[in-house]
């Protein structure tokens, strides 16, 4: 049986090899090359009409605007398909690594402000600095005048995260538990001891019908600003520190304080055994303040809450002044990264145009969240919060994130120091009332600083 | 000698018969065998390779010897973990085991009286195993609630029931330290239907005319209880001893659905520490240590289970 075979035709093995082949380049073609795309235009497809296949890992929960966002992408780029996939909040970060460690990493993916880090660190994801620079939109995006923003989207000079939203917290409190107790609204003048005395004026009853004063965060990242607001923090350097600071008297005393006073010997927030099910909360009407982000908004008054009449009247305040002077606030930016992949343009392009001011409005206004840019906060989500959620004064937002500083950035992530160190060492027992935030810092301190020398050594 | 013979060309080569036999026979085994390889063998090998290495997920492997098993029992935190999760888990199944054992035997007696609706109850006892853990820790969860739980609620009117003065019961089973694991234990007798009827099967089997004959001899029910059934239904407590070991260590769906291990870990029990270690913490090579060692708890558990049966275990010839 002879091997050859016409010059003019194809044998079925040479064209399953040139189809094979022709489909790969396709297939590589439709990612893009490594340049960036200099038009200047957020979340412009017009350069190729190829097909591009974008796989987006989104947070849970924000499913809704993202479906919306990508139906409006892909109807401006029909050659464009965005594959979501999320995960809930716990689950997130295992899902994608995961994902990596199965070569099957997203294209593009949500990442929180103190998440990336260590994911940049071993080369996961793309510097976007050039496409920032080519694209003026951003520079108002990335404001290097508020410190956190820097902190949290910077990495060694390069820019990694793309903010889709500020994330800060705030005070919120509930109008009707304010008025039932006849207590004064508090204002953005309050100190701690005003937020002490507060919680307790309004705190009253007992068993299923009582109405608790404040709430306990239950967690050392949460009570930051409270930490933060004695003019110490826990750690050398907010970012990538080398001593872990935890056991400072002001410290201990404030987390003494909110973590377990409140609960245990004030009785003025819920225990982690009431709130479980969540019959106690503060848009239950049983709770008077809470200490949460924008997202809480769609919580607490909706329209669609409204119409069932089960709103509760809110609004928010700074967080009350302590020792430190500037009363920082925590903040962060919270948004997109990019993976390391052939199809980093293609996935820089879907991801401007979720930064983009349009795409950040639709997202904005779907989640509750604040939009990544103070002009866009200012004209646009201000009034539009003040309309759908009723929240009157939701300016604070502007004047926290612009006071605020990250929790902590570096090669090691915030969720490693909780999870292994400050949570079981320290919460935990203080949360179970087992011991005081005297006898546990010190041990705290000793774990979080062996994680971080073993990272330094390493 | 035997790898002489084997290449030995006097030796008879089979038959073209026999290897048909053989290959039709490999053939029909082929589903199981590529099975095992492929979900069994394969994985096993590459947890055991993964062990001897230190890996995020993220970036490549890297050998560190002996490394994951000496933090195992460092006073390293991770290795704090490892100790908190084994005595949980052992704390957790001596308990847990025995009592299942004991209710779940008790009610095959009770379930193999000729009773009026005998196999509603039965059914009734199976039923918890078809629910989906998931759900079924969600349940247990409402149940165990200290201010809205029927527990607490039926205990506490029970007691006013029988007190002069009002009586506040509300212990937070799933908060506290010292409550947590004996409320796990208290639902695991839920799930214990798959033994009662095994036990039921095996109370089936025993042979009437033995029970006839101890009658005659002069034996009241609990002496033949304790000389006639429990002698012939040891098998069967060994068979379901074992599986309930088994399960006992590997309890994660609750714990990490319930508690995620809490309060202060008192419900990190070996497998939740396991998964927190490899997806939480992403510490795969220490993680994978950790499922060995789970492995050879298990394995030696059995083991001796196994050797000790001799002495108590009785199989009719």
């Amino acid at each position: 049986m002879t091997q050859e075979v016409d010059n003019n035709k194809f044998s079925r093995r040479q064209f399953l090899v040139f189809a094979g082949a022709g489909s790969a380049a396709i297939v590589l073609a439709s990612c893009g090359g490594s340049e960036p795309d200099a038009s200047g235009s957020s979340g412009s497809e017009a350069a190729s009409s190829e097909p591009v296949t974008i796989e987006f890992l989104a947070w849970g929960g924000d499913e809704g605007a993202y479906e919306e966002l990508i139906a409006n992408y892909t109807e401006a780029n029909p050659n464009v398909t965005v594959n979501l996939s999320s995960s809930p909040g716990a689950e997130f970060y295992a899902k994608l690594n995961t994902l990596i460690a199965g070569g099957e990493t997203p294209h593009l993916s949500s990442f929180q402000g103190w998440e990336w880090q260590p994911f940049f660190d071993k080369g996961v994801l793309a510097d976007i600095s050039d496409f920032v620079a080519a694209d003026s939109y951003f520079d108002n995006v990335f404001d290097d005048n508020i410190q956190s923003i820097s902190d949290s989207t910077l990495r060694d000079g390069q820019r990694i995260l793309i903010p889709m939203q500020w994330g800060t917290m705030l005070m919120f409190y509930s109008k009707p538990v304010f008025d039932a107790a006849g207590v004064d609204y508090p204002t953005n003048d309050w100190t701690m001891d005003d937020f002490v005395a507060t919680a307790e004026a309004l705190t009253s009853g007992d068993g299923a019908s009582k109405i608790f004063g404040t709430w306990a965060n239950g967690s050392w990242f949460r009570d930051i600003h409270y930490i933060r607001s004695t003019g110490k923090q826990e750690f050398d350097s907010l970012v990538d520190p080398k001593q872990a600071t935890f056991n400072q008297p002001e410290i201990v005393e404030a987390i003494q304080l909110v973590a377990q006073d409140f609960v245990h010997s004030m009785g003025v927030a819920p225990s982690a055994a009431d709130t479980e099910g969540g019959a106690v909360a503060i848009e239950s009407g049983n709770v008077g303040m809470k200490y949460e982000g924008a997202w809480y908004m769609p919580r607490m008054n909706t329209p669609e809450l409204r119409e069932e009449g089960n709103e509760v009247e809110f609004d928010v305040v700074l967080m009350p002044q302590g020792a430190d002077g500037d009363r920082p606030h925590r903040g962060w930016s919270e948004g997109l990264a990019i993976p390391n992949s052939d199809g980093v343009d293609a996935a820089w392009r879907f991801a401007s145009f979720l930064a983009s001011e349009e795409g950040n409005k639709t997202y904005a206004t779907i989640t509750g969240r604040i939009p990544n840019n103070a002009e866009l906060v200012e004209s646009f989500w201000v009034p539009t919060v003040a309309e759908r959620f009723g929240c009157e004064s939701a300016a604070n937002f502007i004047e926290a994130f612009k006071r605020s500083e990250v929790d902590v950035v570096g090669g090691v992530s915030r969720s490693q120091y909780w999870s292994e160190a400050v949570k079981p060492v320290g919460y935990d027992p203080i949360i179970a009332n087992t011991a005081t935030a005297a006898e546990v810092m010190p041990a705290v301190d000793e774990a979080v600083q062996a994680i971080l020398d073993e990272f330094w050594a390493s | 000698m035997a790898a002489l013979n084997f290449f030995n060309s006097d030796r008879k080569r089979p038959s073209p018969q026999k290897l048909r036999e053989w290959l039709l026979g490999y053939l029909f085994a082929a589903p199981f065998i590529i099975g095992f390889f492929v979900f069994v063998a394969y994985p096993f090998g590459y947890l055991f390779w993964l062990s001897f290495q230190e890996w995020d997920l993220i970036g490549s492997a890297e050998f560190i010897g002996f490394g994951n098993f000496r933090r195992m029992f460092s006073d390293t935190p991770a290795g704090v973990r490892n100790i908190k999760s084994l005595a949980n888990s052992a704390y957790y199944t001596f308990i847990a085991v025995p009592l299942q054992l004991i209710i779940s035997f008790t009610l095959a007696l009770a379930l193999t009286q000729k009773i009026k609706f005998r196999d509603v109850y039965r059914a009734g006892f199976y039923l918890p195993l078809i629910v989906p853990l998931v759900a079924w820790a969600v349940v247990w969860q409402r149940i165990l609630h200290p201010q809205f739980g029927i527990l607490n609620d039926t205990i506490e009117r029970v007691l006013n029931f029988f007190s002069a003065t009002p009586v506040e019961f509300a212990p937070e089973w799933l908060f506290q330290v010292d409550l947590a694991k004996p409320a796990f234990i208290f639902m695991s007798l839920w799930m214990i239907g798959r033994q009662m009827v095994i036990f039921i099967a095996g109370l089936g089997n025993i042979p009437d005319s033995l029970m006839e004959a101890a009658k005659v001899d002069g034996a009241g029910p609990l002496r033949r209880l304790f000389s006639v059934t429990l002698p012939l239904m040891t098998p069967f407590i060994f068979l379901n001893m074992i599986f309930a070991l088994v399960n006992s260590f590997q309890t994660f769906i609750p714990a990490q659905v319930m508690t995620e291990g809490g309060p202060s870990d008192s419900t990190l029990f070996i497998v939740l520490n396991i998964w927190r270690e490899g997806f939480q913490f992403f510490n795969m090579g220490y993680a994978s240590a950790l499922a060995i060692e789970l492995f050879l708890i298990v394995i030696g558990l059995t083991a001796a289970q196994f050797y000790i049966s001799r002495r108590w275990v009785y199989y009719e010839e």
